[in-house]
């Protein structure tokens, strides 16, 4: 009870109002101050006793925390201000947000609308008591009907009242016919789906009525005598306006006059979930509700669903082992019964073997679900990859705002966020996202919905509702998502270092990069997955589509008409469907015009087992489903009449009391029952007693068409018989229209013909055949069309993605591709360089799709072949079309990024690259204050001091800029004369006004005391006098604070570490600072303290990162200017082999064929470093290539040239060392000019010795002087002769001991491996230079050039 | 028992609000140095408090409706926050203390055999 009661407090401190901070600091300041008071009384030193106490006592920060944690609920707290910090960021960048919202919307939205529709047909259960314990009663084996209505798990009425007495297992049974009945409760007719249920059905199923009572045992005994129905509560509420007295109501059903006992429970619709039951009527009257069925008692009429409530602990199970010895002997006594057909032994012995077996029926019963769970498992997963690609999607974002927000989340950890915070920070925000983008989803779920109940059935019980299963689901998506999406940029911040990303370039983004990539990827992968599936999708459409279907649905219109369906008397239907027959025949326009009791792709109706006289008398293995049809009806649906005759007047309309006279029937029926032969004039009768009459004649065979699946591998047998027959009650029908022209444009003509008959007469369903062929294939055009939708989205998000990983690459690039272009890179190969970047995500990413795709399509065959049709589920003509398709729109979302690097112009490239940076790091600096401020405004209490001074800083540019800023805030807030901030500087704190040693002391007095100190002017005079007295060295630091009149040194303290000092001067109009001004000032001196440690961080890293660019730079300019390989020729072998450094040094070498059979060799070694060096060494090498092209120019007379040159670019302020050499292989004369560099060798064999000259003929470095002369030096080659020109990082090697490699041991080396090819000693020299230095670091480039004579 | 100096005392879990309850009842309103001072006291100098675990301790108790806080000053005239004992806080002190003398009756008993 107290503990609730603290809870509350606690919240409502969080939410509410509450104690401040400072009313909290006031108590433990008193605290202190107590403690040294007291100290006092006993006579220590106060300020000692206040040091004590904080020991013994504890600091007072740690008290403020530990109070502020008690006053609210911390994690609350901060769960809110990551929540409000969230909500700032993404309203900051409403693009990212939208961006991110609507993928995710999409994604949420889509696998929410789906699995709205796969909760009510696949997932949701009966509202009935214990659903669990309901079972299906399934008939296994053949069952001997005759007549059999309806598919899937049926029986008779008899045998369902028989399994009401297996009281072992049941607590009751049931059964239950769907069937849509004309409905009238005194209004006009409507037809409305009914169930004809047994009289046990309420009962079983443990409900109770809204209103009166339902259909009981006693309702359901005698045939055709217990007119009473129960009505849905939704009709009631709707059509009987909820009246109170709608019991004892009279309705008309089918024209049968019933009266209202109760209303059914609100949500109830009956078995099947689908397609919800409006109407519940005993099943004895049967023939009332369905005009021509009739024969409820009929054992050999199975057309009932049964069901079962399991006893409680009977499982179904054991119920189905149970039930057998009961079924055994029912089925034994069955054969036994007089009406039993005749079969033959084998078909008694299958028939005795069938079981009945008990199904789960927790969920009823509907024809809908069995032919659409997988379809809608199928977009179901389809929207699950989907929801992974959004997912992925966004990930990717925030990764690309996490590179940006590297600053911000470094700056964050720098003042104490811990990394664990910062990942929960950066995953709040991304459910934050996730959240909403769900809200959002669950406006567009409804749509998808819609969508997809569009391709189903109309009249189904479903609807695009969000209830609270839906909101729950989606709730569950949106968090699993943004978990999802949280967890990589979480990961990338938990693992960066803290000082490498301070300046967000530190380090090369390579990692960031990759791991977009890899996400990319993935997306790319996902998308494959579902482009290849819907691409099975569409080919299964268009292969059903395209099939031949046995008859012509161009220019045909059909429609149903239902005169019974309008309240006018039964007995004229007839009369009024052969008036529509001529009135629509006379309709110009109209070719021919047949009915028939129904439609095309619809129910088959009835079926009957026959007799037939063949080559002897034999019944059909099983009931034989039976269309009525009128005159002409194969003619005018195209179909092939084989043999014999269409119906015709004759047949159709002529009223015979004894049955049909006349049957066509198909193909298969004659392949099955005649062998084949032509079966006209042959006779067959209904039914299979031994007596039944064979009275009526085959008079036609026509060609199997596809009556009912256009899946269906064959049409089984089908029998025809005339449209009207004796006794007819009513006949609604099917109108088939052949038209001439567009069919669309006969509909009025048709219409008009159809009022002139009967102006009430409503016609049902008025489509082309065409349509109705869609129709049925909806499921088919459901899956292409939905699946190649969400194809679709899958391949925009993935190439959002890629644009924005390909953009980012560019920006990445953009200095590099600068180089290249300046060192004659061509634009299509600029954007080559993107595009083949690119291509290997995309190639990588396709290899796992189609692997992913493959694997699916090989291990679930079974299952996809069901749902494919013409196409194998791993057809490889899709999948390469699938892919070419993925690849085309990816590489057309990297078009954009490509012409950019295309576009840029080299210098450009360079130059933004560098002003890019410092915008960045202005940007970086901009947000840290920014940033430096948010956390303060948290920390510190608004309206003070630290909050003045930290929303000062806000508006700094750079770290200076913020210093002067809080220091003038700071200067302005107290009033005081001056400020003065003292750095550490090496052995120093100074500012410009002064500076005083870090040894000395007041920075040791603040060391040891590490709170703001006040000072007066006898302090310095009382430290003044004892300086002189005792520590002479002070005097100097005394007086020099002495002179800056500062009252107050406030210490600035960075993680244990003095950063600076604050001086601060007198108060205006005043000669001391208070205490409380003391105190005051140690929280501002945080923020300081901070701004300062940031700043040299900023600073440091601002540098490296410059240097490092630099180096960069420089190091592509100098690869890229050195030959790739030498020359070859016979006069010589050439070899040239350079190690450089890790920092720039400038060696160049080069080999440069000249006219004339002449060959020039090139080594130069510039002086500097970084971007001068290298731009020197540029120039040198232009200026060398046009100078050595032309002729008759000597060698010295080039480096005088090339001596000016350089001066003038450089004006003197770097140099070169240069060596130059003209080979003549003609005349093996080489001539050369030394500028400086280390003389080169000329190893020359002489008999048993080697002897070794040195090239110095020339003058001094270029570049230095200008207008110098040179001289020419020439040597004879003989063959043998080695010419070795290195620069001074060779013989200036230094091994780890710090010897140089020096020319003596260059020399020797020659001499051994003198003889040998260039190629040959360059790799020996350059081993042993390498060697040499080992691990010792490498301070200049190794570079040398060799020329052996042959 | 040796002759060495009392080393300082951890507070006992739980027994911390008791003994400030206790305190406030048996002196009257008090701000939290004083109660610091007094659990020193009757300690010998053994315990002391850290200001980190005596005020949230307060604040804990005061969010209970145990005790109730007044900013008063001291002899000094120095503006300090005194705390003073509700009626909820006096019912609770007088359950916890039949709770604590039981407890202690056992301990001792199980400790040092018939007491």
């Amino acid at each position: 009870m107290r503990a609730l009661r603290e809870w509350l407090l606690r919240l409502w401190a969080t939410v509410g109002p509450r104690r401040r901070d400072d009313d909290l600091e006031e108590e433990l300041r008193l605290h202190l101050d107590l403690v040294a008071e007291d100290a006092r009384r006993r006579g220590d030193d106060p300020d000692e006793a206040v040091r004590l106490a904080r020991i013994e006592a504890g600091s007072r920060a740690q008290a403020m925390d530990a109070m502020r944690d008690q006053r609210g609920l911390p994690w609350l707290e901060d769960m809110a201000r990551d929540l409000s910090y969230a909500l700032r960021t993404l309203r900051r960048n409403p693009g990212f947000t939208a961006t991110a919202m609507l993928s995710l919307a999409l994604g949420i939205g889509a696998n929410t609308g789906i699995f709205s529709l796969v909760d009510q047909v696949l997932l949701r259960r009966l509202p009935v008591s214990e659903p669990d314990r309901l079972v299906l009663l399934n008939w296994r084996g053949p069952s001997a009907a005759v007549v059999q209505s309806g598919d899937g798990h049926l029986m008779s009425y008899p045998l369902c009242r028989d399994l009401q007495e297996q009281g072992r297992f049941f607590d009751g049974a049931f059964c239950r016919h769907p069937w849509p009945v004309n409905f009238s409760a005194g209004q006009q007719y409507e037809v409305v789906p009914a169930e004809l249920v047994s009289g046990s059905y309420f009962h079983v199923l443990g409900i109770r009525p809204a209103l009166g009572r339902f259909i009981n045992p006693s309702d359901d005994v005698d045939v055709g005598n217990h007119p009473v129905v129960v009505i849905s509560y939704d009709y009631w509420k709707n059509r009987l306006g909820g009246a109170e007295d709608a019991i004892g109501r009279k309705v008309l059903v089918n024209r049968t006059p019933m009266t209202v006992i109760g209303v059914a429970p609100a949500g109830f619709g009956g078995m099947d979930v689908a397609e919800p039951a409006t109407v519940w009527i005993p099943a004895v009257m049967a023939r009332e509700a369905t005009i021509e069925f009739s024969p409820v008692l009929n054992r050999r009429a199975f057309w009932m669903h049964g069901f079962a409530r399991l006893k409680p602990g009977v499982t179904a199970e054991e119920a189905t082992a149970g039930l057998q010895p009961w079924f055994k002997a029912m089925l034994d006594a069955d054969t036994r019964r007089e009406d039993f057909p005749r079969v033959t032994p084998e078909q008694q012995r299958a028939f005795l073997a069938s079981t009945l077996e008990a199904l789960p029926g927790d969920q009823g019963w509907s024809r809908l679900r069995a032919s659409i769970v997988r379809p809608l498992w199928a977009l179901m997963a389809g929207t699950i990859l989907l929801l992974l690609l959004a997912c992925l999607n966004v990930a990717s974002l925030l990764l690309a705002r996490g590179a940006e927000r590297r600053q911000e989340l470094t700056t964050r950890m720098a003042i104490g966020a811990s990394r664990g915070r910062i990942t929960r920070q950066l995953i709040v925000e991304a459910l934050f996202i996730a959240l909403a983008g769900g809200l959002a989803g669950l406006a567009v779920a409804p749509l998808v919905s819609r969508a997809l109940l569009y391709f189903m059935p109309q009249g189904t019980g479903l609807a695009p509702v969000v209830d609270l299963r839906i909101f729950l689901f989606a709730l569950g998506a949106s968090l699993v998502a943004g978990a999802l999406c949280g967890l990589a940029p979480a990961f990338q911040a938990g693992r960066r270092p803290l000082a490498a990303s301070i300046t967000g370039r530190a380090t090369p983004a390579g990692a960031d990069v990759r791991f977009r990539k890899a996400i990319v990827g993935a997306q790319l992968a996902l998308t494959l997955v579902l482009l290849a599936g819907a691409g099975l999708f569409i080919q299964t459409l268009a292969s059903l589509y395209t099939r031949e279907r046995g008859f012509d649905s161009g220019r045909l219109v059909m429609f149903r008409a239902d005169p019974a369906g309008t309240g006018s008397p039964a007995s004229d239907a007839p009369r009024v469907m052969r008036d529509l027959l001529l009135a629509l025949q006379g309709v110009p326009g109209i070719e021919r015009v047949s009915l028939a009791n129904n439609g095309l792709f619809g129910s088959l109706g009835a079926s009957r087992v026959l007799t037939i006289d063949s080559d002897r008398r034999i019944v059909t293995e099983r009931p034989v489903p039976m269309l009525r049809i009128g005159a002409d009806y194969f003619s005018t649906l195209g179909v092939r009449l084989i043999a014999g005759r269409e119906f015709d007047e004759r047949d159709t309309f002529d009223v015979d009391r004894t049955g049909f006279r006349s049957v066509i029937v198909n193909e298969s029926f004659v392949r099955r029952y005649f062998g084949g032969l032509n079966p006209v004039g042959r006779r067959i009768g209904f039914g299979n007693r031994p007596d039944t009459p064979l009275n009526i004649e085959i008079v036609g065979v026509v060609g199997d068409f596809r009556r009912r699946f256009l899946r269906d591998d064959a049409e089984p047998e089908h029998m025809f018989v005339p449209f009207a027959r004796s006794g007819a009650v009513a006949g609604d029908g099917t109108f088939f229209v052949r038209v001439r022209g567009e069919p669309e444009a006969a509909f009025a003509s048709i219409r008009a013909a159809v009022a002139e008959v009967d102006p009430t007469l409503p016609l049902i369903g008025l489509r082309t055949a065409e349509d109705q062929v869609l129709q049925a294939l909806r499921s088919e055009v459901m899956l292409a069309t939905l699946s190649a939708g969400f194809g679709g989205v899958a391949l925009l998000l993935s190439a959002v993605g890629l644009f924005g990983v390909m953009s980012f690459v560019v920006t990445q690039r953009t200095q590099e591709i600068g180089m290249r272009m300046a060192l004659g890179a061509t634009r299509s190969g600029a954007i080559w360089l993107i595009v083949r970047d690119a291509l290997t995500t995309i190639a990588a990413a396709a290899a796992v799709g189609l692997a992913i795709a493959m694997t699916v399509g090989l291990v679930a065959p079974a299952w996809l072949s069901t749902a494919l049709y013409g196409v194998s589920s791993s057809d490889a003509r899709t999948f390469a079309a699938t892919t070419t398709m993925l690849a085309v729109v990816a590489l057309t979302a990297c078009v954009i990024p490509a012409g950019r690097a295309a576009a840029l112009s080299p210098m450009v490239a360079i130059r933004e690259q560098q002003e890019s940076m410092w915008r960045a790091a202005r940007l970086n600096v901009r947000r840290a204050m920014r940033e430096l401020t948010a956390v303060s405004e948290r920390v510190v209490a608004p309206g003070t001091l630290t909050a003045a001074v930290a929303a000062a800083i806000h508006r700094a540019d750079s770290f200076p800029d913020a210093v002067e800023l809080a220091l003038a805030t700071l200067r302005d807030r107290v009033g005081a004369r001056f400020i003065l901030l003292l750095e550490r500087a090496g052995g120093e704190y100074r500012c410009r006004e002064c500076a005083i040693p870090a040894d000395g002391l007041l920075i040791n007095r603040l060391r040891r005391y590490p709170h703001p100190l006040l000072l007066t002017a006898g302090d310095f005079e009382a430290w003044g006098r004892w300086a002189d007295e005792l520590q002479p060295t002070c005097a100097v630091e005394i007086a020099q604070l002495a002179r800056t009149g500062a009252r107050m040194a406030v210490p600035l303290w960075s993680k244990q570490e003095l950063v600076g000092v604050l001086l601060l001067g007198a108060p205006e109009g005043r000669e001391a600072f208070t205490a409380p001004e003391k105190e005051l000032l140690s929280g501002a001196a945080d923020v300081f303290a901070l701004l300062i440690e940031n700043a040299g961080l900023n600073e440091r890293a601002l540098q490296q990162e410059k240097l490092r660019r630099d180096l960069a730079l420089a190091a592509e300019v100098q690869r890229r200017l050195l030959p790739a390989q030498p020359p070859r020729c016979e006069t010589a072998t050439f070899a040239a082999f350079t190690l450089p450094a890790r920092t720039v040094g400038g060696d160049y070498y080069d080999f440069l064929e000249l006219p004339g059979e002449r060959l020039a060799i090139a080594v130069a070694d510039i002086a500097g470093k970084g971007i001068p060096a290298a731009l020197l060494m540029s120039a040198l090498q232009a200026s060398l290539r046009v100078l050595a092209t032309e002729q008759d120019l000597s060698s010295s007379a080039l480096a005088a040239k090339m001596n000016g040159f350089l001066n003038d670019s450089t004006a003197g302020n770097s140099y070169a060392t240069f060596f130059y050499a003209q080979l003549d292989f003609r005349s093996r004369r080489l001539r050369y000019v030394n500028a400086g560099h280390n003389p080169p060798y000329l190893v020359r064999r002489v008999g048993a010795a080697v002897e070794i000259a040195e090239l110095t003929i020339g003058g001094t470095v270029l570049g230095l002087f200008p207008h110098m002369q040179y001289e020419d030096g020439h040597v004879d080659l003989c063959p043998g002769d080695l010419l070795v020109a290195f620069t001074d990082g060779v013989t200036e090697a230094r091994n780890d001991a710090g010897e140089e490699f020096g020319e003596e041991r260059l020399k020797e080396l020659l001499r051994e491996v003198n003889g040998s090819p260039a190629e040959t000693i360059s790799s020996v020299l350059s081993d042993r230079v390498r060697q040499w230095i080992g691990v010792a670091e490498q301070h200049d480039d190794v570079t040398f050039v060799i020329a052996a004579v042959r | 028992m040796s002759n060495a100096p009392p080393k300082k005392a951890d507070v006992l879990q739980g027994t911390l609000d008791l003994m400030v309850l206790q305190t406030l009842d048996s002196l009257g309103p008090l701000h939290g140095y004083a109660i610091a001072g007094r659990f020193e006291q009757v300690s010998s100098g053994a315990l002391r408090l850290n200001m980190g675990t005596l005020y949230p301790a307060l604040m804990r108790l005061e969010q209970r409706g145990l005790i109730r806080a007044t900013w008063g000053t001291t002899d000094t005239n120095r503006k300090a926050r005194y705390y003073a004992l509700t009626a909820a806080g006096r019912r609770q002190l007088a359950r916890e203390k039949q709770a604590w003398d039981q407890m202690a009756g056992i301990i001792h008993t199980l400790l040092h055999g018939k007491a």
